[in-house]
């Protein structure tokens, strides 16, 4: 045996006094200021962009929102799901529904149309949970099938062929685009500090625990499934907004689109590119997707060889993401624990 | 006598068609050091899983601190006053030592703010790792890593700590230290149920031994007792009669 060090109690004199304990460094600050920056630039933006960038914007914040609620789902709660299409589903037709069919104000409705998301994935995280790993997974998809032929059915909101959100049509689209982009932005901005809060939070503790071990996780005295049922319903709200925001945004909903099983790729390539685990992570992703989106769109069905051929590249000279790369590094939002220097 | 710590009665565990543990019972005063010997295999992890809460016993029950806790989770008895430490280390990987001992303390222990850290830190430093507390614990080594399940057992703030082979694998120079620590915590008051191979450290803390074979308990008592019973020589102690073990020839 190689380099056993002797017992530390023998030779360390029990007591001393407990370190300091930091949460966050210089970066995180710098980053703060950087953050703060980037937000009142994309405040300001729809004073001098076009409609079209707007527009495009909502996407990426979208994206933000859908990779920040994964990444939350499977970095943190350790639940890999391939169904949150369900819940973007159910978002972006209770805003139609709520906005269209009982004439809600359409701003009043996205959140509304979010609680309804976490009223729904409650009941449905007792069933989901009952599998777990590559079974959970399988699971949640069957879950957002079953939403989506169940939505199907319904007339109110057009059936098989989708419907319309005409609740803006009283507005003149340059402050309908400018004011979705402004909820927009504000849904991604708090989606994305709410998450890093929740993190830096006793539960963002248990649920990184959680992740690493759930069994010595619940031998420590974590409550494991209300921990991730918790996640479960918050991400399913999360999701309900990006549906909503999508939806207001395209200005229509079809049942083949918003419960596509494209999103969960969109969600994993994001996390799984910007970085698993981290809240940088998600917003590296985003970008990411977003640029190679916008750039490749000409090249037809090419557009998902090349975004194939970056995953595989980046998975296998950046494990752990492109955010990964800093190794820790660079915090912008720090999450951890860390003994301060000793005095 | 005071009423039982914990009270394990006729608890049994089967595997499909395996039966692991067979009507085993036993019981703790509080603050008693209990030991737990046995061959590979005879259930004594699994006896651990049971009186935790991990695993679900398909008979008997277990009563903690006057309660019945049998379709209790791990988390609630943990939080009850029951640490435990695994055989196979099962540390957070992406979280650092010092995380580690935290989620204990803020779960298990209750604490939160300084208290939790101050208490994560001091079970730290009992187990020895006060000098790792930034170290992703997935890049500790095995003893490091066993070091680390005491730590988090112990920021729990237990009454009853589970201790599984923890001294497996030290040098035996090391083991001296471990005994002290695991006296040190009986000083305190915390009950103590400890399985462990390496006997002669088991019979240095413990005032009861109870021998596990095949999911039943063969014997149980005093620790000196207990390894001089012929039976338990024969299934535990077997190969090694007549050899140089300094507990045989102790007895």
């Amino acid at each position: 045996m190689t380099g056993v060090q002797p017992a530390a109690g023998a030779t360390r004199p029990a007591g001393t006094t407990p370190p300091k304990v930091r949460r966050g460094g210089r970066s995180a600050r710098i980053g703060a200021v950087a953050m703060v920056a980037v937000v009142a630039v994309l405040v300001y933006l729809p004073f001098m962009s076009s409609r079209g960038t707007q527009i495009d914007l909502v996407g990426l914040f979208s994206l933000v929102v859908l990779g920040t609620m994964w990444n939350l789902l499977a970095g943190y709660g350790g639940m890999i799901s391939i169904g949150q299409q369900a819940f973007i589903g159910i978002g972006g037709y209770g805003l139609v529904y709520l906005a269209t069919n009982l004439g809600l104000d359409p701003f009043l409705a996205v959140p509304v149309a979010a609680v309804v998301c976490g009223l729904v994935a409650w009941p449905t995280s007792y069933l989901a949970f009952r599998l777990t790993g590559g079974y959970f997974a399988i699971g949640t998809w069957v879950i957002a099938e079953v939403v989506r032929l169940l939505v199907t059915q319904v007339d109110a909101v057009g059936a098989g062929s989708g419907a319309s959100l005409t609740a803006f049509s009283g507005l003149d689209p340059v402050f309908r685009i400018a004011y979705v982009y402004w909820m927009s932005l504000t849904i991604a901005v708090v989606v994305v500090l709410g998450v890093y809060l929740l993190m830096r939070s006793r539960t963002g503790l248990a649920l990184t625990a959680i992740r690493d071990d759930p069994t010595a996780a619940a031998s420590s005295g974590v409550a494991v499934d209300r921990a991730k049922r918790l996640v479960y319903v918050v991400a399913a709200a999360g999701c309900g907004l990006a549906g909503a925001m999508i939806v207001a945004n395209t200005l229509r909903v079809q049942p083949g689109s918003i419960f596509s099983v494209d999103y969960s790729a969109m969600m994993i390539f994001i996390v799984v590119i910007g970085g698993i685990g981290t809240i940088e992570g998600p917003l590296v992703g985003a970008i990411v997707f977003y640029l190679l989106q916008d750039t490749l769109a000409e090249l037809g069905n090419w557009y998902l060889v090349v975004v194939g051929v970056v995953a595989v590249v980046i998975t296998l000279v950046a494990p752990k993401g492109l955010w990964g790369l800093t190794r820790g590094r660079v915090e912008l939002f720090p999450v951890g624990y860390r003994v301060g220097p000793r005095g | 006598m005071a009423a039982p710590l914990l009270e394990v009665a006729g608890v049994g565990k089967r595997f499909g068609r395996l039966t692991v543990l067979d009507d085993v019972s036993f019981s703790l005063a509080p603050g008693e050091a209990f030991g737990i010997v046995g061959p590979n295999g005879a259930g004594k992890s699994t006896l651990l899983n049971v009186v935790n809460g991990v695993l679900r016993p398909d008979a008997g029950s277990v009563t903690f601190d006057g309660a019945d806790v049998t379709r209790a989770g791990a988390a609630a008895r943990c939080r009850a006053g029951m640490g435990r430490s695994y055989q196979i280390p099962r540390p957070f990987g992406g979280m650092t030592v010092l995380e580690n001992a935290l989620v204990a303390a803020s779960f298990g222990g209750g604490h939160s703010g300084r208290a939790a850290t101050d208490c994560a830190w001091g079970a730290l430093e009992t187990a020895g790792l006060g000098n790792q507390a930034d170290v992703p614990a997935g890049s500790l080594r095995l003893l490091d890593r066993k070091r680390l399940e005491l730590a988090r057992a112990l920021a729990t703030e237990p009454r009853l700590v589970l201790l599984d082979e923890i001294a497996g694998g030290l040098t035996e120079a090391e083991v001296p230290a471990l005994v002290e620590t695991v006296r040190g915590l009986v000083a305190q008051g915390v009950a103590v149920v400890w399985i462990e191979h390496v006997v002669h450290a088991l019979v240095a803390v413990v005032t009861r031994l109870l021998c596990l074979t095949y999911g039943r308990v063969l014997a149980v008592g005093d620790p000196h007792a207990v390894l001089a019973d012929p039976q338990v020589v024969e299934v535990y102690l077997g190969s090694t009669i007549g050899g140089d073990d300094p507990v045989v020839e102790a007895t």
